[in-house]
């Protein structure tokens, strides 16, 4: 059984045949039988004008169509993991900030300086930014457990009250990611490098 | 006046210019499409188009009968000498420009009428069944040729053809409803 062609599965369709030459799907030899009857047969004339004519108008429909166009559900697996992977990314991002936007009044407590305190500036920033994670952490969990512990709970806990809580217990019970890490030791290596230039 | 019932004086004076213009009106659009189908980019379609009623306004007073035929005529043979002379560039040239659409010399009239053919066919495209219209989609939108859309759907290239075959005669439908419409 021979391949099927746009051709040999259509028969004598003009409309579209007139379709597959526009649209280059025509092998050359098949090309070449319809251009030449192009000359003369106004009727293929014709169809040609219809199949681009056709094409237009659904490109332009489907451009301007949300639910046509190729973001819509049904699309290539390559596609839809792209997007899948967008809105995931999207997602944590959001979460994150949330986090951050939810601790800003406890870490303004929790850093505020009593005192004029001697710590070297990097170290400083180190224990701030992984604190901020750790309790960035801690507050997930609580309100994991939110459902069984009264609100009221906050108050007198040690990190709305701001008291000294020990970091390295804290991040001890805390997964920080690399990612953080990375980037603590990038600062504190340009904070160094600043010192040494001054 | 129908202007395929024309028949040009033989006396050696040109053809009236308003004929010719009333020949404009009536076949422009679809000569645009053919030229545009053949040559696969809009500015040549558009230049050949315009050496079609030069020759128009200098040979029309010769032409008996069918005036359409004639200007179709006309139209291959100009693009086809435009292709020889572009052969080596042409290779260079988009597959999938046709496809976009594209600024043409057609005014506002047609304009409306171009809304509504696009606003006809959307309805069309929404009422085909899902396999058919991704078929479609990846085709005409995203230029994908069949063999590459049997590959990626995983289905036999038979079967796209025939999705896209079936496709295209209920979009073709819509079309020549829209036309009889506004003619």
């Amino acid at each position: 059984m021979s391949e099927p062609t746009p051709q040999n599965t259509c028969g004598q369709d003009l409309d579209w045949v007139a379709f597959c030459y526009v649209a280059d799907e025509l092998n050359q030899d098949d090309r070449a039988t319809f251009e030449a009857r192009l000359e003369h047969d106004l009727s293929a004339c014709e169809a040609v004008a219809r199949a681009v004519q056709l094409a237009e108008s659904a490109t332009m429909a489907m451009a301007t169509t949300p639910t046509l166009s190729p973001d819509s559900p049904s699309l290539s697996p390559a596609r839809t993991r792209d997007a899948s992977s967008r809105t995931r990314a999207v997602g944590v991002t959001v979460l994150v900030a949330s986090i951050l936007v939810l601790l800003a009044p406890v870490l303004q407590n929790q850093f505020v300086p009593v005192g004029p305190v001697v710590v070297d500036k990097a170290v400083e920033d180190v224990d701030a930014i992984v604190g901020l994670w750790a309790g960035s952490q801690n507050l997930v969990a609580d309100a994991s457990n939110e459902d069984s512990e009264p609100f009221e709970r906050d108050v007198t806990s040690p990190v709305a009250a701001g008291s000294d809580v020990s970091l390295p217990t804290v991040v001890s019970s805390v997964d920080v990611p690399d990612w953080l890490l990375v980037a603590v030791q990038a600062e504190s290596v340009s904070e160094d490098s600043v010192t040494l230039e001054n | 006046m129908w202007i395929d019932d024309l028949v040009a004086s033989e006396s050696g004076e040109r053809i009236d210019a308003t004929d010719v213009a009333a020949l404009y009106r009536q076949h422009a659009a679809d000569l645009r499409s053919f030229l545009t189908g053949v040559l696969r980019d809009r500015d040549l379609a558009e230049e050949v188009l315009q050496t079609v009623f030069h020759r128009t306004t200098d040979r029309g007073h010769t032409v008996h009968g069918d005036f359409r035929a004639w200007l179709f005529r006309v139209a291959y043979n100009e693009a086809m000498q435009v292709r020889r002379k572009q052969t080596r560039e042409r290779s260079a040239l988009s597959k999938a420009v046709w496809l976009r659409p594209g600024v043409t010399t057609d005014q506002s009239e047609s304009a409306v009428i171009r809304d509504e053919t696009v606003a006809e066919v959307r309805r069309a495209i929404e009422e085909l069944p899902e396999a058919q219209r991704q078929v479609v989609r990846m085709r005409i939108y995203e230029d994908v040729t069949f063999a590459v859309i049997a590959e990626r759907l995983g289905i036999p290239l038979g079967t796209v053809l025939t999705r896209m075959r079936l496709a295209t005669e209920k979009l073709h439908k819509t079309l020549k409803t829209g036309h009889q419409r506004t003619d």
